[in-house]
């Protein structure tokens, strides 16, 4: 439980990061901080927590962005759920893993965001943003990954080691 | 934990649907507001206005920085606008009407000396690349309602769109789906602003719908136009929005478009007021 409260707390302090300090120190900033943070979490975390800190930090998220609520918890949701089933079928501390599977899961939060603002009814130039934004934002999200993974990682062994049951 | 290991198939499919349905509800209501919005931005408001400032004076630092090493080049083409400046000034007519159009604005306030305007700081900017929104510290209780006109010290800034207990949401002219009321000052031709979505550093943003014949023409001023003539309406008249700097076919309709630089600074924006009647 110590581990999920600690990870949420830190993707609360990601989504604050990412849309007040982020935000205002590089303009027009093209990675999703939280996104990557949800990525890296969820294969470090075992499926049951990855989940929880998944949700709360959707639930924060969308609570900040206009019009809609919900999109950003299915996309967390769902990439915690997916990562947590095929976590321990991969050799996650291989970089190229980790970038494919960056890589993979900002195109489906594009995904999902099309297809909630296409139910919406909420009007954007879906083709103008995958031009312009996607390819960098992908980039930067994959760069991003693994110094956060590490980071994480590095948390997580020296602080929020799971004790062994027998 | 044991329970939701069990059941997390389960729990994710019916936390899709319901947030599915969410998305559906919020979307309906064109807002995003409601009890537990407001319990998170009251809590992390204070952490997020630190931040917001933290993140301001690093950027300035960088700013300050980089702009040394461009001081020569700046220089060079500040000699060049000062020239360019005494050239205009030799054309006294359009300087005189110039002038005329700029002190009306820039006497915005005290022209509307029974405006009743509000000063806030802007705390993050939400929504990424997909909206064109910034969140200020003044809400509800404030007086701030749906609609109202947000203007920084030159110019027009936004509209509120989702008002909380303490904080605003503000979607900013740079947003696609701004589409705020516009009128080229020199020609009357009323058009609607919305945002450009653009890769580069400088936003724009465009007034679509002018007359197809449009005498309007690059430099022209365009300001806020109030095409509600009810007394309970929000909009305000004359702020100014900022220059127009190219003009273009809007196809495949019979209209123009122009292009307009902000006359807001929206890189630095700090300080905002709300005009709130």
């Amino acid at each position: 439980m110590k581990r999920v409260f600690v990870f949420v707390v830190l993707g609360i302090f990601s989504v604050i990061l990412q849309q007040a300090f982020l935000s205002s120190l590089i303009q027009n900033i093209n990675f999703d901080l939280v996104l990557v943070f949800i990525i890296c979490s969820s294969l470090l975390l075992d499926e049951a927590e990855s989940f929880l800190v998944a949700f709360f930090t959707g639930i924060v998220f969308d609570s900040f962005l206009p019009y809609i609520f919900g999109v950003n918890s299915i996309v967390y949701v769902i990439t915690a759920y997916l990562l947590a089933l095929i976590q321990k079928k991969i050799y996650k501390e291989k970089t190229v893993i980790l970038l494919f599977l960056t890589f993979t899961f900002t195109l489906f939060k594009y995904f999902i965001y099309f297809s909630s603002y296409y139910i919406a009814s909420i009007s954007i130039d879906f083709l103008s943003v995958l031009k312009q934004d996607f390819i960098i934002e992908v980039t930067l999200n994959m760069l991003v990954s693994k110094f956060l993974y590490n980071l994480l990682k590095g948390i997580i062994y020296s602080y929020l080691q799971k004790e062994w049951k027998f | 934990m044991d329970f939701i290991k069990n059941k997390l198939l389960t729990i994710v499919l019916v936390l899709c649907l319901a947030f599915t349905i969410f998305i559906g509800i919020t979307a309906g209501h064109k807002g995003n507001t409601g009890l537990f919005q407001n319990i998170i931005s009251i809590t992390l408001q204070p952490i997020q206005k630190n931040l917001y400032k933290a993140g301001q004076r690093i950027s300035n630092v960088f700013y300050f920085v980089s702009s040394i090493a461009n001081l020569k080049k700046e220089n060079d083409m500040l000699k060049k606008e000062v020239e360019e400046l005494r050239l205009k000034l030799v054309d006294y007519d359009k300087v005189k009407r110039e002038n005329q159009e700029l002190n009306s604005l820039l006497n915005f306030k005290n022209s509307n000396a029974n405006l009743k305007l509000i000063g806030a700081n802007v705390i993050a900017k939400v929504g990424r690349d997909w909206f064109d929104v910034i969140l200020i510290d003044v809400g509800a209780k404030d007086g701030v309602k749906k609609g109202q006109y947000v203007i920084a010290g030159n110019g027009f800034v936004g509209q509120i769109i989702e008002v909380n207990q303490n904080s605003s949401k503000v979607m900013t002219l740079l947003d696609e789906m701004a589409n705020i009321p516009a009128k080229v000052s020199s020609t009357e031709e009323v058009g609607l602003v919305s945002g450009v979505k653009t890769i580069n550093k400088d936003k724009q943003c465009k007034i679509t719908l002018l007359p197809f014949d449009t005498k309007a023409k690059e430099g022209d001023l365009v300001v806020t136009t109030n095409i509600i003539t009810e007394d309970s309406s929000l909009v305000q008249n004359d702020i100014l929005i900022g220059k127009i700097t190219y003009i273009e076919d809007e196809k495949p309709n019979l209209t123009k478009l122009a292009y307009i630089r902000p006359a807001v600074d929206f890189n630095k924006l700090e300080k905002v007021m709300v005009i709130i009647k």
